[in-house]
This record gives C-alpha cells, structure tokens and sequence, in this order.
C-alpha cells in the first residue's frame, strides 16, 4: 500500500507541472481567441497524464523529474528526493533526511515506514470519502429528483432544481425548475443539450475520481475547479456559434437568470448557471468567430504542451531505477577464487577488447596496448550492467585494497567514458556488490563489526554515488 | 380547514389522479409511468405521501382525491398572493390584468365572477 501510495505521490508530483502549464496557458488562449475547447483538450492530456503513467522518455521534456521520490524512499535510513531540480533536493531533502534520520539505524528505519505508513492510510481514508461524498451526494440528488415530471423526452422537471442541469452519463436527462419562462427555457435547453452532445457528465465524473486519488494536490483541486469552468465555457461556445449578438444577449440573460441562488459545487450534475458566471458572460458578448491563426496557435501550443509534459525526462536507467546486471564472475558467491588463473571475456559492445580478470588486477587487452582498469587484490566479482546510464555496458566490481585496515570497496568502470567511480569508506564501511535476480545491489556493512548497514540496488546519480551509501 | 400544501410535481400527479378517480393505484403506476417517467416506488411513495397529508386516501389500493382541483388552485394563489404581493388581492389582480393580453369575452367572465 505505501508503494501504490508513493507511486500516487509521483504521478500526482509529475503532472502538477503539466496542470501548471495548462494554468499559465489558459489566459494566453483566451487573449489569443481561440476556441474554448482546446481548454478542454488541455485538461483531457492532463488526465491522460494521471490515467497513464508515462513512460516514454523524451529529450524535449519538461517534467523535472518523473519520480521525485525513490522507490525505496519507504524503507531506506536515508531517505531522500531526486525532484529535478537541486535546491530542492537539497532543502527538501535534507529536511526530510533530518525528519526522519537518527544516529541508530534501526530506529530511524522504523520512523520513516511508520510515517509512510500513516500518510498512506490518511491517503487511503481521504480516496474513500472523496468516493463516498460522490455517492452519498448522488443517491441523495436522485432520490430528491425521483419525483420529477416527464416534460419530453429526456427533459423532467422538479421542485427540486433552481438551477437547470443533466445528469446521467449513460442516460443522461435534463433536469429544469418548474418556473423558467419562455425565451430562456430554449436557451438553456440547447446549453443542456449540448452538455449532452459533448458528453460532458463523463468528463466531468473523470476529473472527480482522479481527484479523488490525487486529493492531496493541491494542484489537482485547481484542475479540477477549471475543468468545470472550462467545460461551461466550451458548452457556451458550442451554443452561441452562429447566433447574432441579439441572441446571444439573451443567452446572457438566461445565464444570468440562471445563476441567481445557485448551490455549491455539485459533482456529477452540470448546471447552467455554474462557475464565473461573469467571465461567461463576457465571453459570450465578445464572441469572435476564432481566426484560423488562432485555432492553428492552439493547436500548436497543445502538440508542444503534449510533448513537453507528457512525456518524461532522458533519465537513462541509473537515476532511480535499479540496473540489470550480467555477472561475469563471482569468487563471494560460488566462483573459484583465482590464484594464479586469469578469466577472459569479450564483450559484444566492444570487439576489439579483451577483458582479463587476474587476481589484484583488471586489464584491457587491445591488439596494440593494455589498459590496466584498476587494480586491487582481490578482484571478488564483476558485473557487467549500465550502471552510469549512457546505454553501453559497465563494468562493476568488488574490490579489497589495503594492508592493516582491509577494506571492500565498489569500482565501477565507464568503459564508454574510460572513468574510473569508487565507492569506498576505508576504515568505517564495506561494499559489496551482489545480484539479485538480475538486479545489482550494494550491501554496506560496518568495517569493524561486519554488521549489515544496508541493502540498495546500485544507484548513480549526476556522475557519482549517491550520498546514501 | 386550510387546504394542504401541493407541490409542482404532485399536482401533475393529482392532475392524473382528478381526470380518473377513483383509480386502482395499480392503474395510476402505470400512468405515471406512462405521463410523468416515474418508477412504480415513486408513484406508491407519493400516494403515501399525499394520504398523509390528507389530498387523497387509499382504500383498499382504490385511489380517491379528498381535494378538488379548484381548491389546490385557489390554495396556490393564496399563497403566491400572501408571497409576491404582500397579501394584498387587488393588487394581484392590477398585475395580473396589465400584463395578460384579455379577450373581451374574458374580461366579462372575470367580472362575472369578480360580481358574484
């Protein structure tokens, strides 16, 4: 439950930088005449964004970062966030790791699963109520409309409604008040049934349940409330197009009318008179027939904002996601340790390359020259995976340098870059690399004790190692 | 005794009821059905409703009115009268007068009636 929970926290973290687009967007497209409906595209990529969690890679992304918190964020001692952007990381992070950090391991474990695990049950509660308000309020609603008299088909009418609305998404009925006087009640029915003709109680119920999972963003309420307004906006648009500016007048009226002594925020049922009714008005009475520059801007402007933000940054495998690894050998696990043989492997990647493990060494045989990649006594295993992200293999290996004090330690090879990275703490910690399943995962231990610190899949970040290790 | 209240949605199904009573309420479900789009629990919630309230009684599943029509009428004005115009009848009727476009014909039946 917390991983679903921090995966919620990701997506809704990722597509918060879409719905901030879409709200910087918005008043561009409005200055610029376009047709209201591209609002509504814009908020549909927003819950594609929410539905599907993307994960198409894109260099002309803008999303930060697509998981600013780890998987392991839950379990790990020291946890910590990759947003995408450092000052964050830096101060969020650090507030956090100072949270939930303290000098025994053990203990601050404990705190940061308990934590998760309480905000996943707070998440979990708030998912539940949001679903039953949308059900109580529903049952309630219909149970009040019960009574109301058929006027035509698929148009009643109730004592109940001040404010006309639909409501049903697979049969959806119009629902007006009994009072509605002759002129308005055939503006409003054609802003109902054109509710009706766009479908809208479905996108509109959408909207609500993804709310209700993304809750805690903020963000997401803001979506949601434009979303409704967007929706009545358009609805408006489809109604008024080719009407004369008398007409449309009277549409305002009907608008007006309409929105006097109207409800809170309903859920499933559109009503005419709902959201800014100002802005409605205005947009109405100032209604352009939308230029073809302007329809072509819009469309642009929603083919980049699609590209941009729904896709997620080159991360390549090694930012947060754990790395498959190849094992070549491995003396800790069940390899025979090599006193005086050397093993020999070439790799596809690079043909014209002879890898030559011996005891306290690492060569590359080349047919003119031989590179020693590091040295060491005793090679333990290597590991052949991606590890720096570039996309050509790694090589990876555990390591013991050192008289006195011996130490394990992790090196890791970028043959593409020809780099050397270490991973070593001499005198305080061990690391050791090992597979699991086809993972690759450090293991820390304390020098002096050989007690296990931690388990982590090998991650590299900007590069070096993370500070976790 | 004060008429009891009606509201819209019961007066299209006392409108049904006056037209056939005294009727089956098994009859009546099905033109509500048929005239109002109402499920048969609706119908039978409303019966119970309005017996409640004393505009109808059900005996035996025969459905009669206890009111009529012209007094569920005469009870609404009343009431839009004591709300829009302050309770004031002539007032009602100076409204009423100037803004309907009135036949000759009706203006003597108002008068007729207004007389008696």
């Amino acid at each position: 439950m917390e991983q679903i929970f921090l995966r919620a926290v990701n997506y809704s973290l990722a597509a918060g930088w879409l719905v901030a687009a879409v709200l910087i967007l918005r008043p561009l497209l409005r200055k610029a005449g376009a047709p209201k409906w591209f609002n509504c595209v814009l908020w549909g990529l927003v819950a594609l964004r929410l539905v599907f969690p993307f994960s198409i890679e894109s260099p002309l992304s803008l999303v930060p970062s697509a998981k600013p918190l780890p998987d392991n964020f839950v379990y790990s001692a020291y946890p910590y966030i990759e947003s995408g952007i450092t000052y964050v990381d830096r101060t969020v992070g650090a507030a956090v790791s100072a949270a939930l950090e303290t000098n025994d391991t053990m203990n601050s474990v404990n705190r940061s699963q308990v934590l998760s695990f309480v905000l996943s049950l707070v998440w979990i509660a708030g998912v539940a109520g949001m679903v039953i308000y949308l059900i109580v309020s529903t049952v309630i609603l219909r149970r009040r409309l019960a009574t109301a008299t058929l006027l035509k088909k698929d148009v009643k009418q109730s004592e109940m409604v001040r404010s006309p609305f639909v409501m049903g998404i697979f049969k959806p009925v119009i629902y007006m008040p009994y009072k509605l006087a002759g002129a308005d009640f055939d503006y409003v029915l054609a802003h109902e049934q054109a509710h009706i003709d766009r479908r809208d109680c479905l996108w509109k119920l959408l909207g609500f349940l993804l709310l209700s999972v993304y809750w805690f963003n903020p963000l997401m309420w803001a979506a949601y409330i434009f979303l409704c307004r967007d929706i009545e906006s358009a609805c408006d648009e489809r109604v008024i197009r080719g009407m004369e500016k008398e007409s449309r007048r009277a549409y305002s009226t009907a608008l007006l009318n309409c929105s006097v002594g109207k409800r809170g925020m309903g859920v499933c049922p559109l009503s005419f008179g709902e959201n800014g009714t100002k802005k409605r008005i205005k947009d109405v009475m100032n209604y352009r027939k939308p230029t073809f520059w302007a329809v072509l801007a819009a469309a642009v402007a929603c083919v980049i904002v699609a590209v941009c933000f729904l896709t997620n940054p080159v991360t390549g495998k090694n930012k947060s996601e754990t790395v498959q690894a190849v094992r070549w050998f491995d003396c800790l696990d069940t390899d025979e340790y090599p006193s005086d043989s050397v093993r020999e492997k070439i790799l596809d990647e690079y043909p014209d390359m002879t890898l030559c493990a011996y005891s306290d060494r690492l060569d590359a045989v080349y047919a003119d020259r031989v590179d020693t990649l590091f040295d060491g006594a005793p090679v333990w295993n290597v590991y052949f995976a991606d590890v720096t992200g570039d996309g050509s293999s790694d090589v990876c290996a555990t390591i013991s340098i050192g008289s006195g004090i011996i130490d394990e330690r992790v090196m890791i090879y970028d043959l593409a870059e020809g780099k050397l990275h270490e991973l070593s703490a001499r005198g305080k910690y061990d690391y050791t690399l090992y597979l699991e399943g086809d993972l690759l995962y450090i293991m820390k231990r304390d020098n002096t004790s050989g007690d296990v610190v931690e388990r982590e899949p090998v991650r590299f970040y900007e590069n070096s190692f993370k500070s976790i290790y | 005794m004060d008429t009891p209240k009606v509201f819209e949605s019961e007066y299209r199904f006392c409108l049904i009821l006056w037209e056939n009573e005294p009727v089956k309420s098994s009859e009546l479900v099905k033109l509500c059905k048929e005239q109002l789009g109402w499920k048969p629990t609706t119908t039978y919630t409303v019966i119970k409703r309005l017996s409640e309230r004393g505009v109808l009684k059900n005996e035996n599943t025969v459905v009669t009115s206890l009111v009529t029509k012209e007094q569920v009428q005469a009870a609404e004005i009343d009431e839009m009268v004591e709300k829009t115009f302050e309770g004031s009848l002539p007032a009602f009727i100076a409204a009423f007068a100037k803004r309907q476009d009135l036949s000759e014909e009706e203006v003597e039946e108002i008068r007729r009636i207004i007389e008696k």
